[in-house]
């Protein structure tokens, strides 16, 4: 409300107050000049206990006098600031005084005659007058010298008080007269009535800030295969953004100190990404992969090779298969994660707010690495994973640090989401897991893949050299302003089931043996493209690979 | 000029000018003579890029003695295959395009190699 009121108070100042110019007498500016520990410190950032620092600057636009004598007087509120320090940058031998003949308090009324920032008019012609009110006091600054007084002659220094929620902070600290002379010649010139204004600024407005000075980062602990500083935060009070997008660096770090500045108002972080949405689309399909739906089968008994239920062990795996979220992962749930790999089901939901909110989980490191398989199924609220985070500071500590670490949906591999660290995880589930997700990659098979034309055909092969290889997948780009896809063929085996998928450009193609058998080594892929042309340099490209073992963990295809 | 006189003034002025104008090659040239102009390769054999840069379309010369298979390997920053092209090379130059729509701009090194043999390797910027 006070602010409301400040505004409309402001709003005839600015639209019919605008301050003018002497022209070619002297301007006097009261010229705010930052903190005593940041000069640079905007004053709307300025908290209580900051002592601010104010220049008195005179501006001689006088082709024909100099200064040789300047008296100004700033009058401020003492509830608002105590006036601590003050010095002087004149001329060598120059006298200077800074005389405080207050009293019980006084404040200057002005010559309403006269324009107010009319210093020396409101000094001169009577009309005005300083009244006794208590809470003001006014310094007269004061300087003489026998040679030229220029630029910021003066400098004083207000620590800034909190004056309760009741106190009008408008014109706290202001010029209200000053008297300006050249005694260089044979006599004395005084400056004339609008010879001396206060100009550009002849007062200060500010409500300060709490006194709060805690240093207030966001910390992501990210995995090493997503790039962080692909995210980011828009810090938002009491529902509205009050910063631009801030995205991490590459240390994973924000600095969100200049946007929190009160104790008392809601801060919630809304996460954003410098990525288009064609772009998340193309790191969705880097996370969402056959291993992934290895690793599912595994879990969830259907993957034909042993070790049912034993190789998740978060929750936060859990969490990032149930794609119905009714909070009971069944094989459909892998089959679902399967369609989509396989490019016929999608399990990303819309919500119509865009797949990086629909697929992106940021959570609050504590309750990321606690979310465990037990909660998962005995139905415990899941903590918050959603793009938008409350964010509450303990502002008695000088340096507070919200943690994140990021999920994402159908990345049970954890091949981008971020490791869970602990072992409360799986302390608090039923059975005897153990901890630490599953994040690396078992091994590395070989391969040897080649584009070349054949029977007038662009045809890309892909020669498995390795063994106990039970799902293998992979993306290629081709130029489809050239080349027409024209057909996947396969030669894995028997029981294998296939897939193979174009999308604008990309052909998806993979395999999965869920019977308990392997793919079989040779070429196992092979892409054909019909278009004309001669050669089939650069037409055909690697997107992403991927594959498992009989174990339903990754493995790293290596191509040559 | 007569309204006759005209028409067949232009339509051999057409001729000409169609005459005149560059023809145009197809993707592959295969020049087992000599290459001119800025593909040429002085040495009996070598690899010439037309630009510093790769783009979309633009030329290079494999000049090798023997023909037969030879592989065109690019590697990303990480020296993971990203594309690897098989060409059927005369000997003497093989003037090819290079596609890169199906590639994401950045640096590359682009090897050429025979029979598990690297006979070329140079580092330049795909866009």
């Amino acid at each position: 409300m006070k602010k409301i009121l400040l505004l409309l108070t402001l709003i005839p100042t600015l639209a019919l107050g605008q301050l003018s110019s002497s022209t070619d007498g002297v301007d006097i500016d009261l010229l705010y000049s930052g903190t005593t520990d940041d000069a640079n410190k905007l004053l709307s950032k300025v908290q209580v206990n900051d002592t601010i620092v104010v220049k008195l600057k005179l501006d001689n636009l006088s082709s024909t006098n100099s200064i040789t004598y300047v008296h100004v007087d700033v009058q401020y509120n003492v509830n608002a600031y105590a006036r601590v320090d003050y010095s002087f940058n004149v001329p060598t031998g120059a006298q200077t005084s800074n005389g405080n003949w207050s009293g019980n308090g006084m404040k200057w009324s002005v010559n309403p005659n006269y324009d107010a920032n009319d210093l020396w008019a409101q000094w001169s012609t009577q009309g005005g007058s300083y009244n006794e009110v208590a809470g003001w006091e006014v310094d007269h600054v004061e300087a003489i010298a026998t040679s030229n007084i220029t630029g910021n002659y003066a400098t004083l220094y207000f620590k800034v008080k909190d004056a309760g929620d009741n106190h009008s902070y408008t014109d706290n600290i202001a010029l209200t007269m000053a008297r300006v002379t050249d005694n260089s010649g044979t006599s004395e010139y005084v400056y004339g009535v609008g010879k001396v204004r206060g100009y550009p600024t002849m007062a200060i407005t500010h409500i300060p800030l709490e006194d709060l000075d805690s240093n207030i980062y966001i910390q992501a602990d990210a995995n090493t295969n997503f790039d962080v500083t692909k995210v980011g935060v828009v810090v938002q009070k009491n529902g509205t953004p009050i910063s631009n997008n801030l995205y991490f660096d590459s240390g994973g770090q924000i600095n969100v100190t200049e946007y929190i500045t009160t104790s008392t108002d809601n801060y919630t972080l809304d996460f954003v990404t410098s990525y288009s949405s064609t772009e998340w689309e193309a790191l969705m399909d880097n996370v969402i992969t056959i291993s992934d739906v290895t690793l599912t089968l595994q879990e969830l008994g259907k993957y034909g090779h042993g070790n049912v239920g034993t190789v998740f062990t978060t929750g936060i795996q859990y969490s990032a298969v149930d794609s119905n979220e009714d909070r009971d992962l069944t094989p459909q749930d892998a089959y679902n994660l399967l369609g989509h790999v396989m490019g016929t089901l999608d399990v990303i939901p819309d919500d119509g707010t865009g797949i990086f909110n629909n697929t992106f989980k940021p959570m609050k490191k504590a309750d990321y690495n606690s979310w465990s398989i037990y909660k998962f199924k005995n139905q415990e609220n899941m903590p918050n994973s959603s793009v938008v985070h409350p964010i509450t500071v303990d502002f008695t500590e000088s340096s507070y640090t919200e943690d994140f670490k990021f999920g994402f949906i159908g990345d049970p591999n954890g091949s981008h989401s971020s490791p869970v660290d602990g072992n409360a995880a799986s302390s608090l589930t039923a059975k005897s897991y153990s901890y630490g997700q599953a994040i690396k990659a078992d091994g590395f098979i070989q391969g040897e893949w080649s584009t070349a034309i054949e029977d007038g055909k662009v045809v890309a092969t892909l020669r498995l050299l390795s063994t106990d290889v039970s799902a293998l997948q992979l993306k290629v780009d081709y130029d489809n302003t050239i080349l027409t896809f024209d057909e996947a063929v396969f030669n894995t085996g028997n029981t294998v089931t296939n897939f193979a998928s174009e999308t604008n450009g990309r052909v998806n193609l993979g395999s999965i043996e869920q019977n308990g058998g392997e793919i079989e080594t040779g070429e196992v892929f092979k892409v054909y493209f019909t278009g004309n042309v001669t050669s089939p340099v650069g037409l055909v490209s690697i997107f992403n690979t991927d594959a498992a073992n009989v174990d339903g963990n990754r493995l790293i295809l290596n191509l040559q | 000029m007569s309204y006759n006189f005209q028409k067949w003034y232009y339509f051999w002025l057409f001729v000409l000018f169609l005459a005149c104008a560059k023809d145009e090659y197809t993707d592959y040239q295969t020049i087992n003579t000599t290459v001119a102009g800025d593909m040429a390769i002085a040495d009996a054999t070598g690899l010439k890029f037309e630009g510093s840069n790769i783009t979309d379309g633009s030329k290079f010369n494999l000049k090798v003695l023997e023909a037969g298979e030879y592989s065109i390997e690019v590697r990303d920053y990480f020296k993971n295959l990203t594309s690897k092209s098989i060409i059927n090379a005369k000997s003497g130059d093989n003037v090819l395009k290079f596609y890169t729509r199906a590639l994401r701009d950045g640096d590359y090194t682009i090897t050429i190699g025979k029979d598990g043999t690297e006979l070329h390797n140079v580092k330049l910027v795909i866009r």
